[in-house]
């Protein structure tokens, strides 16, 4: 019974348009919005140079962007938190608690699913274009701004699964951001204080939010995607 | 289309290629000019692949030496070197921006494109695929594509590797058509086949290849009446089985 009045009370705070339940909302999209954007910026050239060029130290990146994929999130969080807070080398910026630490934490955790992702499909494109851009002699460039307009669809499957991540993230953002109310609290941190709290009613609207642009999301992929 | 192309001539001298220590391709000279339409034949795994790989320069050759020069000994680019391959490359784009694309990076004029785009397609009876993507084409249509593409670029030369194995008998037979045209036209083509039926109906000249020597190099009635050897003359009669 307890479940049914507060998914009851979840539906009544979304529905009433709650002030405080759409600030979340709206600071969750704004940090994963453009931590995704400056992961994509970083991630798609780096993907289609790593997918087209051979050079020294690619192995090593890309053996780093394979292990920094696997990376959990706390630990991602633990060291940005190193770097920004006051003692740290970058504390004279002052970034600890504010939104632009979290989205720095987020892109940390982003940006290798986006380059590997990018990388993956605009690699297999480049076999199938390989030997067309070597009989019309194109330089690189060329080559990898063909390869990343006609990989377009992935490149937004890409760039929807990094969203997914971000949006799941928990961990590195109560680290970096504090979870502090009007300010860095995010829906995912939200979820978490208010279930220790045992408010469920916030915490199920939050998490019907979320769960619903998950799905969103994932279907996205699905029909970008193919079904591949 | 009404461009008018500069043929040249596509030499390999003394070509040889290694691979894991196995020569695939030993000492092969070959030449492709105005002189009609080279049959380049042989079993699979004979080398001819590497060879026109080679000739393309997609592969860089261990030993030899492969020059592209016009009819005053002037050494030409390689961009003017068509290949049409058994799977041609199909841009994820619509059959005009396909060939556009190709026009576009050879520096061909902006003026130019459409015509030469719908002049190519409809040579090939495509045009009315024109808007379509090309990867819903079938293959004989994508082959045909491929072929149109080449040509509206007004290649010095072009070959072709197995490029109608698997097709339907009427993109065969288009395709025939149209490199006999070209061929007969001056275009220097070398055909990479399996098929001693297509041999007889496309070549002026056979080359035949076995473990990656150049075992013959003859015009087409030589070639089938009095073979140059005897692995030659065992070939062809699989031809009667």
């Amino acid at each position: 019974m307890e479940i049914l009045r507060a998914l009851s009370d979840a539906f009544g705070l979304l529905l009433t348009g709650d002030q405080a339940l759409y600030e979340i909302i709206f600071l969750s999209l704004q940090v994963n919005l453009s931590a995704v954007a400056l992961a994509a910026l970083i991630g798609f050239p780096l993907g289609a140079l790593l997918a087209t060029s051979r050079f020294i130290g690619r192995g090593f990146i890309n053996m780093m962007v394979n292990t920094l994929m696997g990376l959990p999130p706390v630990v991602v969080g633990l060291l940005v938190y190193m770097m920004i807070s006051r003692s740290g080398p970058l504390g004279v910026l002052e970034l600890l608690y504010t939104p632009t630490a979290m989205i720095i934490a987020q892109l940390i955790l982003v940006t290798p699913i986006i380059t590997a992702l990018t990388r993956q499909s605009l690699s297999r494109l480049n076999d199938d274009y390989q030997s067309m851009f070597f009989m019309l002699g194109l330089s690189p460039w060329r080559r990898m701004r063909t390869l990343i307009y006609d990989g377009g669809m992935d490149l937004v499957t890409a760039l929807l699964a990094g969203l997914g991540r971000a949006m799941a993230e928990v961990g590195a953002v109560m680290i970096v951001g504090g979870n502090i109310n009007h300010y860095t609290r995010v829906m995912t941190t939200t979820i978490t204080l208010e279930t220790s709290r045992g408010h469920l009613s916030t915490a199920l609207a939050l998490g019907a939010v979320l769960l619903t642009m998950t799905l969103i999301i994932n279907a996205l992929v699905a029909i970008l995607s193919g079904g591949r | 289309m009404s461009i008018k192309p500069t043929y040249l001539t596509l030499k390999g001298e003394g070509l040889g290629l290694k691979r894991d220590s196995r020569m695939v391709v030993s000492n092969a000279d070959i030449t492709v000019s105005s002189t009609g339409l080279t049959g380049l034949i042989g079993a699979n795994g004979s080398g001819k692949t590497s060879l026109i790989s080679m000739l393309a320069g997609l592969t860089v050759p261990d030993y030899g030496v492969v020059s592209l020069t016009d009819h005053a000994g002037r050494v030409a680019s390689r961009k003017q070197i068509g290949l049409m391959m058994q799977k041609p490359v199909i841009m994820r784009r619509s059959v005009y921006r396909n060939c556009e694309y190709v026009l576009s990076a050879l520096n061909i004029p902006l003026s130019e494109r459409a015509d030469r785009i719908m002049a190519g397609l409809a040579l090939m009876e495509l045009e009315h695929y024109a808007q379509q993507d090309a990867r819903t084409l079938s293959s004989g249509e994508q082959q045909r594509m491929a072929l149109a593409r080449v040509l509206m670029a007004s290649p010095g030369v072009l070959l072709c590797d197995e490029a109608t194995s698997n097709l339907d008998p009427k993109s065969t037979q288009m395709i025939e058509a149209v490199i006999m045209d070209k061929a007969a036209a001056g275009m220097p083509v070398l055909w990479v086949t399996h098929n001693l039926a297509q041999l007889r109906r496309l070549a002026r000249q056979v080359v035949f290849m076995q473990k990656g020597e150049i075992l013959a190099n003859q015009n087409l009635d030589d070639f089938f009446h009095t073979p140059a050897c005897s692995d030659v003359a065992e070939y062809l009669a699989y031809e009667r089985i």
